[in-house]
């Protein structure tokens, strides 16, 4: 940009002056009058282009710990947001000087294992799970899976519904649970929940709530859940759809997580080939794993989520 | 169709607010108005709002953070690119601040060539670093080269200093043009330094954002308007913190109100 001032006794000696100086194109940035005297600046951009284009990083600035650039790669086909990318090649770094490391996946995994938490679903610190997330996310499906979990690992669960929102909801809900022989109960509003939670759950090791699937842009759909995840200590869980655009996945995971939610169960694993959305998610909003609903199928089961097989998914 | 819905998309929602990038670059273009001097009183400022601080000398090559405040460091960042340390093993607690600094090194010319993918891991380190912080300042070199602007694309915030004069507002104009051509999410805040009086400095501010406006289509806040201080040059000279010698004099408020803005925004 060209700067310049103008000084003259009236504005019309001024205009005429940038107009000769800096052209028809000019702009006023400033005036001022010093004792009768116009002090004008005035401005005209420059035409000059820039080609940015030979600074972008090499991916293989690599300091002979690991192979960075193989990492960063599969970092960037998986998508995973700059920031946590960066961070997780950094952790490697660190690691890799501390411990005197050099495997990429040795390193990925201690990397994942300082970013991330890694839980067991059937945790029993709070023996109440509770299930959100948006319509069709595989909320019916991931209980199913979690109820069939803790019958192999010989504990007795509970399914309560507070789904009221969806036609058929409970139906298929209900359906898994009489294959799986597992009590299944409806409560509609969060003093009937919380009713039954009192009468119901000492008889079961592990209760599992559903909630409606909800828009969580939407205020009144987001209260309603809300309100239930505040009758009873739970786990909250947010199914989520793996397959989601990143910055959606991590302002929707990012609404649920001020609701209450701590881990995010992704859903739907086998109709996704990236994985950087659930991992930016999780890192962002600060929500553990614990399992994911790979596919439709509950005869599967749940599959734990851990470091080792986060860092298999990322180099595979 | 009757009850067809708009084609809209879904609609921003107050319960969310993503994660603040704790990095705060401090650049201006031209050299000489105040940047270290800025950062440093910044820093000390931030502290004293109980904000855990770490100030990183990003004048690769020609650093002066740790003459300003007469520190003698045992490692600077010059042991980190020789691979001989970490960077969290080179921070430097100063005392009298309460917060910590990462010291550059200065005359060395390798710090100041160094290769934009080496940059690029720096950066990452960095950023690592600062999850342990509140707010990492970034007290960058003069001019628009790569590795200042590197180091600042990364930065959650970017703060322009500027003075009345022309060739400052012109080069400040150039960096936040760079800028935003190459970072364009880039947050811009523009600190206007020395001004005579408060108006002056508010006048400075709309000339520089005239400039942005018409040329740029871009309006960067004024973050704050630092008054002309005698005593500043005294802190220089004495190599302590403004805040530290004169806490009650007029530059050292400007700054803290700087300083509050940044924590009440997040």
């Amino acid at each position: 940009m060209r700067v310049k001032q103008f000084v003259a006794n009236d504005m019309s000696e001024i205009m005429r002056q940038i107009k000769d100086y800096l052209g028809p194109d000019a702009v006023i940035l400033n005036t001022e009058n010093n004792d009768g005297k116009f002090v004008v600046t005035a401005a005209l951009e420059d035409d000059e282009e820039y080609d940015f284009s030979t600074e972008t990083p090499q991916v293989s600035a690599s300091l002979g710990a690991f192979n960075d650039s193989r990492v960063r790669g599969c970092l960037a086909y998986h998508e995973v947001s700059e920031g946590l990318s960066g961070k997780i090649l950094a952790f490697m770094r660190q690691i890799s000087r501390e411990k005197n490391i050099f495997d990429d996946k040795k390193l990925l995994v201690e990397a994942l294992k300082q970013l991330f938490v890694f839980k067991d679903i059937l945790d029993r610190k709070h023996f109440c799970k509770l299930f959100m997330g948006t319509p069709g996310a595989g909320k019916s499906t991931a209980i199913a899976k979690t109820a069939a979990l803790a019958r192999f690992n010989k504990m007795t669960p509970l399914i309560i519904s507070t789904d009221n929102m969806r036609a058929g909801a409970n139906k298929q809900l209900q359906a898994f649970a009489e294959i799986l022989e597992v009590p299944f109960f409806f409560a509609e509003g969060g003093r009937r929940l919380y009713g039954l939670y009192k009468d119901c759950a000492p008889q079961a090791d592990v209760v599992l709530v559903d909630t409606p699937g909800i828009n969580p842009f939407k205020n009144e759909e987001a209260e309603k859940v809300c309100g239930l995840c505040d009758v009873v200590k739970c786990d909250c869980f947010i199914t989520m759809d793996a397959g989601r655009n990143i910055s959606d996945a991590i302002e929707i995971s990012g609404i649920f997580k001020e609701m209450g939610a701590g881990f995010l169960l992704p859903t739907r694993l086998d109709l996704t080939r990236r994985i950087g959305a659930v991992l930016s998610a999780a890192y962002e909003n600060r929500l553990a794993f614990c399992a994911a609903s790979v596919s439709a199928s509950i005869a599967k089961g749940l599959t734990p989520i851990t470091a080792e097989t986060l860092a298999e998914l990322i180099l595979a | 169709m009757e009850n067809q819905e708009e084609l809209k998309l879904a609609p921003a929602s107050s319960r969310y607010s993503r994660r603040s990038n704790s990095l705060i670059a401090v650049a201006s273009g031209k050299g000489g108005v105040g940047k270290t001097w800025f950062s440093i009183t910044l820093a000390h400022a931030l502290s004293g709002l109980r904000q855990k601080t770490l100030l990183f000398d990003g004048d690769l090559g020609l650093a002066n953070i740790d003459i300003q405040l007469g520190l003698m460091v045992p490692h600077d960042l010059g042991s980190v690119v020789s691979g001989a340390k970490t960077l969290n093993q080179i921070v430097h607690h100063y005392d009298k601040g309460r917060f910590d600094v990462i010291a550059g090194r200065s005359g060395s010319a390798g710090l100041a060539s160094m290769p934009i993918g080496r940059l690029q891991i720096l950066g990452e380190d960095l950023s690592l670093l600062s999850a342990s912080y509140h707010k990492v300042i970034l007290d960058m070199g003069a001019g628009v080269e790569k590795p200042i602007r590197i180091l600042s694309g990364m930065s959650g915030k970017i703060i322009v200093l500027c003075t009345d004069e022309p060739t400052s507002l012109t080069d400040a104009y150039a960096f936040i043009k760079i800028m935003t051509l190459q970072y364009p999410k880039a947050e811009i805040n523009i600190v206007v330094n020395q001004a005579n009086s408060l108006r002056e400095g508010q006048r400075t501010y709309d000339t520089l954002l005239k400039a942005c406006r018409n040329f740029l289509k871009i309006s960067p806040e004024l973050l704050g308007i630092i008054r002309r201080d005698t005593r500043v040059r005294d802190a220089i000279r004495n190599q302590t913190s403004l805040i530290s010698r004169y806490p009650t004099s007029e530059a050292a408020s400007d700054v803290i109100a700087i300083a509050r803005k940044l924590v009440e925004n997040g």
